[in-house]
C-alpha cells in the first residue's frame, strides 16, 4: 500500500503542495486529477523519491520510503510526465540498461524486451536512435521499462499523452490488468473520460491541495451532478470556459 | 529588422548547445571565453616579446630570421584555434532540423533565414579570430630590439601587417573546417552525413590538438627547418602560406634597415642571416601565392558547398538504421561472454560505450586525450634512430615509458569524462532503476575504458615494436602494458564514489593543486616502472618477478577497492558544486 501523509513541497518559498494525503491500495487504480500546475507531477515525483518532501511523508508498507529508497524502487515503475530518454541510445539500448540497471538476468531481459517491444509495435523501430522517435514511441518506450521488473507499485503520470488510439485502449486494459494482480496504480491525467472508466477512485488536487478524495460514483452523487467533467468542472473550475474561450478569439481578432 | 533579429537568434544559439554549454548559462560561457582569448592572446605575445628585450643590440638580419619564427608560431596558433573552434561548433555550422521546424513554419524567406545563419557564423567567427590577434598586433611594436630604427610608418606597417595574416590565417581555418563538414555533406547528402559526420569530428579534433600541442616543439628555426632544408615541402605546410605573405607585405620594413657596424660577436652571424633571409624571398612570393589562391579557392568551394546544402531547409528525418546489425551483434555477443558477465557490469560496459562513441562531449573529450597521447609518440619515436639495433638493455627509457605515458595520458581523460553526464535530463532513469550495486556497474565501466582505450594502445605499440624491437620484447612489452593499463585504471577509480555517466557535473576544488601534483607524481612513477622494466626484461627470473609485482599490485589495490565498496552506494544526483573559499575552509 503506497500512503502519502500530509505532503508538503515549497520552491523557493512558494508552496505547490500542501498538505496533500492519500492512499493506493494492492489492486486499486486511483486516478490523479487536476489542472496544469497543481502539482500532479511534483505529487508524483515525491512519491518515488526523485524529489524530497519538504514536510510529510510517503510510506510504501507502512515504511516511509526514504528509509530504504533502493528497497522501495525495486518496487516501483514509474511513466514520467516528460519523456527525457538517453537520445543517442535506441529504444531497445535503453531499456537494456534500465532493465541491467534493475540487475534483470539478461535471458528474461531479453524476452521481455522483445515481447513488449512486439506489443506496443515497436519491434520495427527498435534499433532506431531516440532521437528519431515521435512522442507516442517515447512513451511507449517508458512504459515497457516502468514495467520491465514486474513493479508492485505504478505511478503513471500523464502515461496517455501523444498515443495514438489503439495504444490508448491497449493501455487502458493493461492498467486494469496490472490492478487485478494486485498492483498499486497511481493514474494521473487529464483525460477526465479514461479516469471516470478506469479508476476505483479519484483524488482531485487544486492549487496544490486536495478538493476531493472519493470513488466516481461517490463523487457523481455527491455533487449530484451526470459525470466526473461536471464534477471536477464545479471542483476547479473559478472561470467560464465558454467566456475565456471568447475572450481568447477576441483578443486574436482585434490583433490579427 | 528580421534579418538583424534572426542573425540574433543564430548567434546566441553557437552559446547554447552541449559541448560548449553543459550548464546553458550564456553569460557564464561569453565571460570565460572572452577572459581566456583576451590573456592567452596577450600571454603569448608577451612571452614572445621578451626574448627581444634581452637582445637589445641585435641587427636587422639576425631580426628577420628570429621574427620568423614568431610569425610562424602565431600565424599557426591563430590557424588551429580558429580551426578547433570551428570543430567545437561542428553541429551548429549548418542550419539544422530545429531550425527548421521553429523557423519553418514562419513567413520567412528560406534565403533570409539561411543568409542570417551564415551573417551569424562569419561575425562570431571575426569577433574570435580578431581577439585572437588582438595582443600579438598590440604587443608587435615591443617584439623588436629598442636599437632598430623602425619608424612609425615601419611599426604601423608591421602591426597591421600582422593583424591581416593573422586574421586571415585564422579566417582560413575557420573556413577549411566549414568547407570540409559542407563538402562532405554535399557529397554524401544529408542523411549518410548524419552517420560519418562525428567520426569526421572526432579526427580533426584528433589532428588539430596533435598540430596544436606539437607547434611549441617545432616553431624554432624556421628558416633553416621548415624552409631551406625542409622535409617537407614548404607549399604542403598551410601556416607557412600566410607567413610567406607577411613577409612580402612588411619584411622589407626590417630588412631595408641601414646595417651600420653591428657589434663584432654579431657580425659573421648577421651576414649569414641577410644573405639567408634574402635568399628565401622568391619562397616569400610563392607561399603567399599560394595563400592567395589557396584562401579564394577555399572560401568558393565552401561557399558553393554551403549554398548547394541550402537549396531548402533540412529535414527532420534523423534516421539510425541496422547497417551494421551483424557486426553489431557479434560485437555485444562477444562483450556479454568474455567481457562482462552480471547485469550491472553489462549496464556499466554498454552505457560507457555508447556515451563514448555516441555523446558529443565525451566524444570530443577522447578525442582530445586521443591527441595528447599521439603527440606524446610523435615526439618519443621522433627522437631517436630507428634504424639501429636494440638490446631490450639498449632500448632507451622513453620506449618503456611511452605505452605508460599514452596510457596515462587517456585514461586520466576518461577519468574527467566519467564526471561528464551522458544527458542530464534523462538522469532520472539512473535515479529510479539504480540498485545501488556500484561494484558491479563500475567493473563494466572500467572494462569499458580497458576495451575502447588500453586494448587499441597496447595492440599499435604492439604492431610497431614487432617491427623495429622484435616479437619477443615487443610481447612481454604488451602484455606489461595490459598491466599496466589495468593497474591505472584500478588506481583512477579508487576514490570515486559515484555513478559515472549519470551525474551533475561537480568540477574538482583542488585541480590547480592537486592536479600539478599528480602530473609530478604520475611522471616520477611512470620513470620508475620503465626503469624497472627494462632491468627485468634482461632475464626470465626478472620478469617473472616484474609481472608478479604488477599482478600483487593490481590484487591489493582491488582488494581495497572491494573493502570500500561493500555497502550499498545510495547516490545523491543533486550535489552541488563546492564554492571557491570552502577550499581553504574558510566557510566553517
Amino acid at each position: 500500500m503506497l500512503e502519502a501523509h500530509h505532503l508538503v513541497k515549497r520552491f523557493f518559498g512558494i508552496t505547490v503542495v500542501n498538505d496533500v494525503s492519500f492512499v493506493v491500495r494492492p489492486g486499486e487504480i486511483v486516478g490523479y486529477l487536476g489542472p496544469n500546475g497543481s502539482g500532479k507531477t511534483t505529487t508524483a515525483k515525491m512519491c518515488t523519491g526523485l524529489i524530497e518532501t519538504s514536510a510529510g511523508s510517503v510510506r510504501f508498507g507502512g515504511r516511509n520510503i526514504a528509509d530504504d529508497l533502493l528497497a522501495f524502487r525495486r518496487r516501483l515503475g514509474y511513466v514520467p510526465e516528460e519523456p527525457h530518454l538517453y537520445s543517442f541510445q535506441s529504444g531497445r539500448e535503453y531499456l537494456e540498461l534500465v532493465g541491467r540497471l534493475r540487475e534483470l538476468p539478461d535471458e528474461s531481459l531479453v524476452r521481455k524486451i522483445d515481447g513488449l517491444l512486439d506489443v506496443f509495435g515497436l519491434s520495427t523501430a527498435a534499433n532506431q536512435g531516440i532521437a528519431s522517435y515521435s512522442k507516442g514511441m517515447k512513451q511507449k518506450v517508458l512504459l515497457i521499462a516502468a514495467l520491465l521488473h514486474d513493479p508492485d507499485v505504478l505511478i503513471l503520470d500523464e502515461p496517455d499523452a501523444g498515443l495514438d488510439v489503439t495504444t490508448t485502449l491497449v493501455l487502458r486494459h493493461l492498467v486494469r490488468a496490472l490492478a487485478k494482480r494486485g498492483k498499486a496504480i497511481l493514474y494521473s491525467s487529464h483525460v477526465l473520460p479514461i479516469v471516470e472508466q478506469l479508476c476505483d477512485r479519484v483524488v482531485v488536487l487544486h492549487r496544490g491541495r486536495v478538493v476531493a478524495d472519493d470513488s466516481v460514483a461517490n463523487l457523481e452523487q455527491l455533487m449530484t451532478r451526470q459525470s466526473l467533467e461536471e464534477v471536477f468542472a464545479q471542483l476547479v473550475l473559478r472561470e467560464d470556459p465558454e467566456r475565456t474561450a471568447r475572450d481568447v478569439v477576441d483578443i486574436v481578432v482585434d490583433h490579427a | 529588422m528580421r534579418d538583424r533579429l534572426l542573425v540574433r537568434h543564430f548567434l546566441l544559439r553557437f552559446l547554447d548547445h552541449d559541448l560548449i554549454s553543459p550548464h546553458a548559462d550564456r553569460r557564464e560561457v561569453l565571460t570565460i571565453t572572452c577572459a581566456m582569448l583576451i590573456v592567452s592572446s596577450l600571454f603569448l605575445a608577451f612571452f614572445l616579446a621578451v626574448k627581444y628585450q634581452f637582445n637589445l643590440f641585435l641587427p636587422p638580419g639576425l631580426t628577420s630570421i628570429l621574427a620568423l619564427d614568431d610569425r610562424f608560431f602565431l600565424i599557426s596558433i591563430a590557424m588551429i584555434a580558429m580551426a578547433l573552434l570551428a570543430v567545437a561548433e561542428w553541429d551548429a555550422l549548418a542550419l539544422d532540423a530545429r531550425d527548421a521546424a521553429v523557423l519553418g513554419p514562419l513567413p520567412v524567406p528560406t534565403a533570409m533565414i539561411v543568409r542570417a545563419k551564415f551573417v551569424a557564423i562569419m561575425l562570431f567567427a571575426a569577433a574570435f579570430d580578431v581577439g585572437l590577434s588582438l595582443g600579438p598586433t598590440a604587443l608587435r611594436v615591443v617584439a623588436l630590439p629598442v636599437r632598430l630604427p623602425v619608424t612609425m610608418m615601419g611599426a604601423l606597417r608591421l602591426a597591421g601587417t600582422h593583424a591581416l595574416c593573422a586574421t586571415a590565417a585564422g579566417g582560413f581555418g575557420f573556413v577549411a573546417v566549414l568547407g570540409v563538414h559542407e563538402s562532405c555533406r554535399a557529397a554524401v547528402g544529408a542523411v549518410r552525413f548524419r552517420r560519418i559526420s562525428a567520426a569526421i569530428q572526432a579526427t580533426l579534433v584528433v589532428l588539430l590538438l596533435t598540430a596544436l600541442l606539437l607547434l611549441p616543439g617545432t616553431y624554432s628555426r624556421v628558416a633553416l627547418q621548415w624552409l631551406t632544408h625542409a622535409r617537407v615541402p614548404p607549399v604542403a605546410i598551410p601556416p607557412l602560406w600566410f607567413v610567406g605573405l607577411h613577409e612580402i607585405l612588411a619584411g622589407g620594413v626590417i630588412d631595408q634597415l641601414p646595417r651600420g657596424a653591428p657589434p663584432a660577436r654579431f657580425a659573421a652571424a648577421e651576414r649569414d642571416a641577410t644573405a639567408l633571409y634574402r635568399s628565401l624571398w622568391p619562397q616569400f612570393h610563392e607561399l603567399a601565392t599560394v595563400a592567395i589562391i589557396a584562401s579564394i579557392l577555399v572560401v568558393l568551394a565552401t561557399s558553393a558547398a554551403c549554398a548547394w546544402n541550402h537549396r531548402r531547409l533540412p529535414s527532420d528525418a534523423v534516421t539510425r538504421d541496422d547497417r551494421f546489425g551483424v557486426m553489431k551483434r557479434f560485437s555485444v555477443w562477444l562483450a556479454t561472454r568474455v567481457i562482462v558477465g552480471s547485469p550491472g557490469a553489462k549496464a556499466g560496459f554498454f552505457f560507457a560505450m555508447q556515451a563514448l562513441a555516441r555523446s558529443a562531449p565525451h566524444r570530443v573529450t577522447v578525442a582530445a586525450s586521443v591527441a595528447v597521447a599521439f603527440s606524446i609518440a610523435v615526439i618519443t619515436i621522433g627522437a631517436f634512430d630507428l634504424r639501429r639495433t636494440f638490446t631490450p638493455a639498449s632500448i632507451p627509457t622513453s620506449v618503456y615509458a611511452l605505452q605508460t605515458l599514452m596510457m596515462g595520458a587517456l585514461l586520466t581523460g576518461f577519468r574527467h569524462l566519467v564526471r561528464i553526464p551522458a544527458e542530464l535530463r534523462a538522469n532520472w532513469a539512473f535515479q529510479l532503476a539504480w540498485s545501488g550495486n556500484e561494484r558491479q556497474y563500475l567493473a563494466g565501466v572500467k572494462r569499458a575504458a580497458l576495451v575502447a582505450l588500453v586494448a587499441p594502445t597496447v595492440v599499435l605499440l604492439l604492431v610497431f615494436d614487432v617491427f623495429v624491437f622484435g616479437a619477443r620484447f615487443s610481447v612481454v612489452h604488451a602484455t606489461a602494458g595490459v598491466c599496466v593499463g589495468v593497474l591505472f585504471v584500478e588506481l583512477l577509480f579508487i576514490t570515486y564514489r559515484q555513478l559515472p555517466f549519470a551525474m551533475a557535473y561537480v568540477g574538482s576544488g583542488d585541480l590547480k593543486s592537486a592536479g600539478l601534483l599528480f602530473a609530478a607524481g604520475a611522471l616520477i612513477a611512470t620513470v620508475i616502472l620503465a626503469e624497472s622494466e627494462r632491468a627485468a626484461l634482461t632475464s626470465l627470473s626478472g620478469e617473472l618477478a616484474f609481472f608478479g609485482a604488477l599482478v600483487a599490485l593490481i590484487a591489493g589495490i582491488r582488494t581495497v577497492d572491494a573493502a570500500r565498496r561493500q555497502a550499498p552506494l545510495l547516490i545523491d544526483f543533486d550535489e552541488l558544486p563546492s564554492g571557491a573559499t570552502q577550499r581553504f575552509e574558510l566557510t566553517h
